[in-house]
């Protein structure tokens, strides 16, 4: 009896733990954590998701790291940056390949994935945008379509940042399932994917406002920057290295498709150049302008064009939130900066004197400058006198005397000033090579545009000032809407006309008249390449024009900035070979498709040269 | 002298076994062979007994009996049993027992590790037992395995053990030190010496997964760390390789289990043992930079090779003379860094005092530990702080056992392990980092005004500043142990055989960590100035006060266990089996995210069904059931069956090789699993990150919070399933003198659980987004083996020989990598190992220009200079790229590893030695200090010596290292067979003498033993990279493991 006792409360105790109690033991999982489902059933949580797909927007203001995703501007004709680690150095040696611009431990730059996730959050939204239910008066059709609007053009915005880059690229038209076969996603035809980005810019444009008009929604797309980016990328699919590029017209896939169009068709201009006029005509209707009167001082003006926060010229620009590493990087050492962004001496030979001549023609074999008489551009000697405008001290170099304002608000040169006090490039100089610091501007500049005075990088506590980079400005449109149009009416009034507005609001005089359709096109480019400078535009404008071969591949001049004890020792103001490049073409011309993507999609055909 | 194997033969012929399920418990006293007796001695005692039975009348009286051994010494806990009844004596702290006998009874006395002796008790009221040593004892003794023991003679598995002196012998505060190349089957590597983090690598077999490797550790049955555990508290130390030994885990045990069980009382007077050692440890390969002039002069060398002048960037003669003769120490420093950060000796301290001890009742084991390890950074005694690496752990543990009846026992185990750590306000990391970013000259150590010297570039990487004067972290790590387990044999109410049991542990751990770190100030000192004759200095940072930062980490698991267990013999036959529940719930109290939080619990069931005929014919199957919360629904379940056996031939009756004393084959094959997904939880969901990336909206730019996919699951996600068999022999020879275990394995590892490979980024699925699956195989295979010979003399000598050899080749069958190109880099195609270094074949340096020009073109660089590495055009494209690197040499982790050694003692003396080593591994020397450039760095490295004298120059025929440049090459800096060296290596791992005082000597004082001992660690290596030791992980190195050279003392009361 006692026996059976024991048994009985023995198996029932065995029972108890092992069943019980214990029965759900394993069911334990996250307690109302989202699902994607989740996400779209409620507006709000289906705005986040928007949100983030805007995060993908690259910093570029970031010029040496990866998290600006922005190697262009130091591997083109504009900069140096003084730190070693940057991937334009990889670039502009020619130190790069496949493999590495995804991976490379020692700076990579992921434009490729960076992109592609954007595009696939997009894809997401767009997906499920209909579902999300509509909750009047917060949430209505018409801010559902607002948000689609947005989600358009942000996924058109993201393939052209890799068409640029990349050359004709897979199009993701909706979202991958990871059990779908990845090698079905080949390269499109470049032309296939210009109209992908013109098809998503007429989309958006019909859902977006054409200007914001809730100060809590800048930094969000509009119908104007739809506008802008469509004409843009017109231009781009019209220009040479697009448009029946002969280097290109024997590449194929491995199904013989041909991904770049193989002829020429001069009316790709003529699409570009109302594109342009279009979002020209639609976004000043719409209340943008450009910025500035054309009579106040041209210098501030400019100065504060990218200092203004969303200021009427801009249609679209990537919100930063409170920083100071661009003051960082362009200020000097005894400002507490790294002097790291560089112009080159190039850029600097490229602004004009205020009487609108070039100052120099070209170089001499020893690379000191051909002087155009007619500009009035001195390299001997220094200026007595300050100028009256406030833009140097007195004691720098003729160099920097008589340049155009543009040059004042662009560049920190030796001897100018800055809160407050000198910039020291020579070699003894307080910013010099000779504090033995490798942060000293290696090219005898800094890039002033951009950099806000008021923020001081000494102060490490300082969060520094709110920032944005502007992607789209109506500026930018002028140029777009001349350059076309000369390419495909020739010089006509309305190529002087928007060219001669921007040189005006530089503060220049117009252009002379007259030009044949070639010198208009160098006018157009050289003017693009001031107004635009350090935009991100000069990489991808020598690229298209396929001037890269020749412009990118030079060696990069600098002032000698090993030497010089004092501002007006004229051993500094030496061209000196700052590095020499490599261009191979048309290697080059575009950035190879990553290797493990090749690896993974054996149908994605890897570009020339690469 | 008898046949040993007839000796043993005899057990089954004790006339107890017939009468036992009258009364007498089962007990392992009685399986014990009977041996002074001979088979025929054995018939004449059971006719006596007959005889004796018939003819004496019933004469009771006490027997005052005392059990001893060959040295005459007591045995205490010695048990005597009456034959055919349940009366019984344990022998006291003397060896007495009293016992009421009848003159008739035949009394059987028995003591572990002797002959039992049956006599009859006789009319004598006081008798002396002496017992004889059993010699061969081994087949009897007892191993653990999963969930309980067994006898050693009976196991059909592949386990290893190895001998708790053997650890104690290798002082060191983690445990995973004392066992590299001791155990057949195990693979290790220690890669740093730092105190609290020079614990080594351990792999049971090698790798046979893609995912996580590391083997389930069990102390005293539940999952704890190893390397928390005290030496001195450990009994036995097992380690389990085969599916046989490990299915009972299931999912948990495809990596192999080690069980480590602490020591437990034993029947006696209280036993006092206290211990001590105290080691002077010595850092090994200390990092050899070259000194200042030579570093001026590599500068020098390197603009020239890339056709620059010295004039930019370079060094004057007068400055390269400075720097040779010091003559200006602050703008022409010579530093030697590792001098100046490191020390060459340090000190470590252990001290264990323990008492153990027991009654019929009651046994006690209680052990208190210290453990004091200081690091090699040196201190600046200005601080108020120590700044030095230092560990400090005091270990405790107590395990009580209660005999509440005969038949219920009950244990409870109480672990108490508390780290106090400090370590300089910088990780090891950044200091090493510093030294081989820092040369010789970049600055002095400290300016003329005292302040700390410093550059503009290498701000915040004085190596001083960074070891001395960055403040301290200090950490205490806090873990508790409590276990309570019972077993309630049910012979006499149920069944014979019959047990239940039951386990409840309770581990708590918490972790406190304090930082204090700080700015240190930097100047740089820019010389007299020539006008006002003050000293210049540019401030390069200011020096801020102590920060502070706390933070916390804790985590819980609770373990429950039922059991029934059985094992009987019927007649020959023996039969076995065992049923548990477990399950383990823990979580990680401080998780950062809600996910993080919840618990982790795994459930299931364990079996065991064992059969022997005889002890000679074995069979036993295995199996577990059971299941993790981390798999989905109608996935949570796993089963995992195996099935071994066992054929011991020396017991067959036509075994007549009178050395062989036993000879065992035995094989196993089943299936095993592995769980363990690195920590991500509940893969089969599809979740979102809440918080994704945000984005600032607005013109005052106010964050707007970003959801993003989380995790896109897989909803048939589960464990992987390893497929196991294994052979193996067991053998042993001269009466146990020779033993040799030797097992073959073979094991398909299927459905590793990897992220998907195939996984393109034009799809925007980002990395950490990417699902995992079960797509990944391995096949691993390989052998183990140990040889044991033993001796000992008549005179007193003893020697023994040991060795033991494992080794574990892997091949990856499917790693889920997309399809390459070439077959030559497809590591499934060739048959290449897991983390098998993939790089470019190097055929050598190029000489001069013509030869660059008329080689392929090497993509990586566009200006090659003579002295770089040229490189083997693998697929004759006529450029080398990516597509020439080829899968080659062996992985880090050693796929051989071997030790051997040995003792000789004599009269007390004793000494031993032992080596270890490894092979078939091999180490990229690579990164900052060896590429005299960084990528993202300014300016150029430190450089060791290493690099320095034997980089290509102009003419040499013998360069290991390319020339150097101007910047980071693109060309040499990336993996080739030019940095990837042969890590093999052989060690005297340790060596000891020993001296056990005589205890005629002792007694006089009241001690029991006494032993001083001297060892050494790590004594000598023979190696091929002799600069930088073989264990280091790939780089430049690393905080050096240490020698060490160790006095200890130890006393029993």
């Amino acid at each position: 009896m006692k026996r059976l006792l024991i048994i009985i409360v023995v198996i029932t105790t065995l029972a108890f733990i092992g069943c019980k109690k214990q029965i759900n033991f394993l069911d334990k999982t996250p307690d109302e954590d989202l699902t994607l489902s989740d996400v779209f059933s409620q507006y709000r949580y289906a705005e986040t998701f928007l949100t983030s797909a805007y995060a993908n927007l690259p910093r570029e203001y970031n010029m040496s790291d990866q998290s600006g995703l922005n190697p262009f501007i130091a591997a083109t004709d504009e900069m140096v940056i003084s730190y070693a680690y940057p991937y334009s150095h990889n670039m502009v040696s020619g130190n790069w390949g496949p493999s590495d611009i995804v991976s490379n431990p020692g700076g990579y730059i992921n434009i490729w994935a960076n992109s592609y996730q954007g595009i696939r959050k997009t894809n997401l939204f767009l997906e499920n945008a209909d579902k999300i239910p509509l909750n009047a008066p917060a949430f209505t059709k018409e801010q559902r379509d607002t948000w689609k609007g947005e989600a358009y053009f942000l996924r058109a915005f993201y393939y052209f940042l890799l068409v640029r880059t990349f050359g004709p690229i897979p199009i993701a038209t909706r979202s991958s399932s990871v059990a779908d076969d990845f090698t079905k996603l080949r390269r499109q035809p470049l032309e296939d994917c210009i109209n992908y980005v013109i098809g998503q810019c007429d989309t958006a444009q019909l859902l977006l406002p054409i200007k914001l008009g809730d100060r809590s929604d800048y930094g969000r797309a509009s119908k104007a920057a739809a506008l802008a980016l469509k004409a843009r990328v017109l231009l781009y699919g019209a220009s040479p290295l697009w448009n029946g590029n002969s280097d290109y017209t024997g590449f194929r896939d491995n199904k013989g498709v041909a991904l770049f169009p193989a002829t020429y068709d001069k009316e790709k201009w003529k699409k570009a150049y109302l594109a342009a006029k279009d979002c020209i005509n639609q976004t000043e209707a719409g209340g943008f302008a450009i910025y500035g009167q054309y009579n106040t001082d041209p210098v501030a003006t400019r100065v504060k064009l990218f200092l203004m926060n969303n200021n009427n010229e801009v249609f679209f620009s990537r919100n930063l939130g409170f920083s100071r590493i661009f003051e960082g990087a362009s200020s000097p050492v005894s400002y507490g900066g790294n002097a790291g962004y560089c112009p080159t001496q190039e850029i600097v030979d490229g602004y004009q004197m205020t009487n609108g001549e070039s100052p120099i023609t070209g170089y001499n074999p020893d690379h000191s400058a051909k002087i155009n008489l007619a500009s009035g551009y001195s390299e001997t000697g220094f200026s007595p006198t300050a100028d009256p405008a406030g833009n140097y001290p007195a004691g720098v170099s003729n160099m920097y005397v008589g340049r155009e304002p543009r040059f004042y608000a662009d560049i920190h040169f030796s001897g100018s000033l800055w809160r407050g006090t000198q910039m020291q490039f020579w070699n003894s100089g307080k910013d010099g090579h000779g504090t033995g610091s490798s942060n000293y501007p290696i090219t005898g500049y800094l890039i002033k545009k951009f950099a806000d005075p008021s923020v001081n990088p000494q102060n490490l506590n300082s969060l520094g000032v709110l920032k944005t980079w502007v992607y789209f400005r109506l500026g930018e449109q002028y140029l777009n809407y001349a350059e076309a149009l000369n390419e495909y009416e020739g010089p006509v009034g309305d190529v002087y006309n928007y060219v001669n507005l921007i040189r005006k609001r530089a503060g220049l005089p117009d252009l002379p008249g007259g030009l044949s359709q070639d010198q208009m096109r160098n006018s157009i480019r050289h003017e693009r390449r001031i107004e635009l400078a350090f935009e991100t535009h000069r990489y991808f404008d020598l690229r298209r024009w396929k001037l890269a071969a020749a412009v990118d591949g030079q060696d990069i001049y600098g002032m000698n900035t090993l030497a010089g004890t004092s501002l007006q020792d004229p051993s500094f103001y030496i061209r000196k070979k700052i590095e020499s490049r490599i261009f191979s073409a048309p290697k080059h011309y575009l950035w190879p498709i990553p290797q493990s993507e090749i690896d993974k999609d054996i149908n994605l055909a890897q570009n020339p040269g690469w | 002298m008898q046949k040993p194997k007839l000796m043993k033969r005899k057990v089954v012929i004790v006339p107890n076994s017939g009468f036992r399920d009258e009364a007498v418990p089962f007990s392992r006293a009685e399986m014990k062979p009977v041996s002074i007796l001979g088979y025929t001695g054995k018939v004449c005692i059971v006719l006596l007994m007959v005889i004796f039975s018939l003819v004496q009348t019933e004469a009771q009286h006490v027997l005052k009996g005392k059990v001893i051994d060959e040295k005459n010494n007591p045995l205490i806990g010695a048990t005597v049993n009456i034959q055919g009844t349940k009366k019984n004596a344990v022998a006291d702290n003397d060896g007495r027992f009293f016992l009421d006998v009848n003159n008739s009874d035949s009394v059987i006395i028995s003591y572990q590790g002797h002959f039992d002796l049956i006599t009859q008790a006789g009319a004598s009221p006081e008798r002396t037992f002496q017992l004889k040593e059993n010699a061969k004892s081994k087949l009897d003794e007892v191993v653990v395995v999963a969930y309980g023991k067994q006898k050693k003679i009976t196991v059909t598995g592949a386990i290893s053990t190895i001998a708790v002196k053997e650890i104690q012998q290798f002082a060191t505060p983690s445990l995973s030190n004392a066992i590299s190349g001791k155990i057949p089957g195990i693979i290790t590597r220690q890669s740093s010496g730092m105190p609290g983090g020079d614990a080594a690598q351990v792999f049971i077999r090698g790798f046979a997964t893609l995912g996580n490797n590391a083997p389930l550790v069990l102390v005293d049955h539940i999952e704890r760390d190893m390397n928390d555990i005290n030496a001195q508290e450990i009994e036995s130390f097992t380690i389990l390789k085969d599916a046989s030994s490990t299915a009972v885990y299931g999912m948990r045990g495809a990596n192999g289990v080690i069980l480590i069980t602490t020591k437990r009382g034993t029947l006696g007077k209280p036993k006092i043992t206290f211990r001590t050692e105290n080691a002077e440890l010595t850092a090994l390969r200390r990092p050899d930079y070259i000194n200042g002039y030579e570093y001026a002069s590599l500068v020098n060398e390197g603009l020239v090779n890339v056709g620059k002048n010295i004039n930019v960037g370079g060094f004057s003669a007068d400055d390269l003379q400075k720097y040779k003769d010091g003559s200006d120490p602050f703008l022409h420093p010579d530093v030697n860094w590792t001098d100046v950060v490191l020390n060459r000796n340090t000190y470590q301290s252990i001290s264990n005092l323990s008492i153990s001890g027991g009654s019929n009742v009651i046994r006690y084991f209680t052990n208190v530990g210290f453990t004091h390890e200081s690091g090699i950074y040196k201190v600046d005694n200005l601080n108020k702080f120590n700044t030095n690496a230092d560990l400090k752990r005091y270990n405790f543990r107590s395990n009580v056992g209660i005999n509440l009846s005969k038949n219920l026992k009950m244990d409870l185990s109480l672990g108490g392990i508390i780290h106090l750590q400090n370590y300089p306000g910088n990780t090891s990391v950044d200091i090493f980092t510093a030294l081989k970013r820092t040369t010789p000259i970049d600055f002095p150590i400290k300016n003329p005004d005292g302040s700390l010297g410093g550059n503009p570039d290498l701000v915040g990487y004085h190596p001083y500043g960074i070891a001395t004067q960055s403040g301290y972290m200090s950490y205490f790590r806090n873990t508790l142990q409590g276990t309570f387990s019972a077993t309630w044999d049910l012979s006499d109410l149920l069944t014979k055989g019959l047990s239940i049991g039951g386990r409840f542990a309770y581990d708590y751990y918490s972790f406190n960590q304090t930082v204090r770190q700080k700015y240190f100030g930097v100047m740089q000192y820019k010389g007299i100035d020539q006008v006002s004759g003050n000293q210049q200095y540019n401030l390069l940072r200011e020096q801020l006060p102590l920060g502070y930062a706390n933070s916390n980490d804790a985590s819980r698991a609770i373990y429950t266990e039922a059991s029934i267990n059985y094992n009987r013999l019927f007649g020959n036959h023996n039969i076995t089996g065992l049923l548990l529940f477990n399950q383990r719930d823990y979580v990680n109290l401080m998780a950062s995210t809600s996910i993080g939080n919840l618990p982790s619990r795994r459930q299931g069931i364990a079996g065991r069904l064992g059969y022997s005929f005889k002890d000679k014919y074995l069979l036993e199957t295995d199996m577990g059931y059971n299941g993790s919360e981390n798999f989905p629904k109608g996935k949570k379940f796993g089963f995992f069956p195996s099935v071994s056996a066992g054929w011991v031939i020396s017991n067959e009756s036509f075994w007549n090789v009178s050395f062989v004393n036993s000879f065992k084959i035995r094989g196993s094959y089943g299936q095993v699993g592995n769980d363990m997904i690195g920590g991500e939880r509940f893969l089969f969901l599809t979740t979102i990150n809440r918080n994704g990336l945000s984005y600032p909206f607005g013109d005052n730019q106010q964050l707007s919070p970003g959801f993003d996919e989380a995790n896109i699951g897989n909803p048939s996600v589960t464990w992987e399933v390893a497929t196991k068999s294994n052979i193996g022999l067991d053998l042993e020879l001269f009466s146990g003198m020779l033993r040799l275990q030797a097992d073959v394995f073979h094991e398909d590892r299927n459905g590793i659980l990897m992220k998907l490979g195939s996984i393109p980024l034009i799809t925007g699925i980002s990395q950490n987004v990417i699902p995992y699956a079960n797509l990944g195989k391995v096949k691993n295979k390989g052998i183990d083996a140990l040889l044991e010979f033993k001796k000992s003399t008549a005179s007193g000598w003893l020697y023994s020989l040991r060795g033991n050899f494992t080794y574990a080749k892997n091949r990856v069958i499917q790693d889920n990598t997309p399809d390459q190109l070439y077959a030559y880099q497809d590591p499934r195609l060739q048959s290449s190992s897991i983390n098998q270094p993939f790089a470019l074949v190097a055929t050598g340096f190029f000489k001069d220009q013509r030869e660059i020009n008329s080689s392929p073109v090497q993509t990586f660089s566009t200006n090659l200079k003579p002295g770089d590495i040229k490189y083997l055009d693998v697929n004759g494209d006529g450029k080398i790229d990516d597509y020439d690197r080829v899968y080659m040499g062996y992985s880090r982790a050693p796929e051989i590893m071997y030790g051997f050694g040995g003792t000789i003692a004599y009269k007390g003396v004793e000494l031993s030695i032992y080596f270890t080593g490894a092979t078939k591994t091999s180490i990229f020397l690579e990164g900052p200090s060896m590429y005299p450039f960084g990528s993202n760095v300014i300016g150029p490295n430190n450089i060791l010596r290493e690099y320095y004298d034997n980089r290509w120059m102009p003419g040499s025929a013998n360069a290991r290292y390319p020339s150097p440049g101007d910047s980071y090459s693109q060309n040499n800096y990336r993996r080739s067979t030019t940095w990837l060296k042969d890590a093999s290596y052989l060690r005297l791992r340790n060596a000891e003498i020993g001296y056990n005082f005589q205890s005629s000597l002792l007694n006089k004082i009241h001690l029991k033993e006494t032993r001083v001992f001297v060892n050494g660690i790590n004594l000598y290596t023979w190696d091929k990279l002799k600069f930088l030791d073989p264990e280091s992980d790939d780089g430049s190195g690393s905080y050096p493991i240490p020698r060490s050279i160790n006095l200890g003392l130890q006393i029993t009361f």
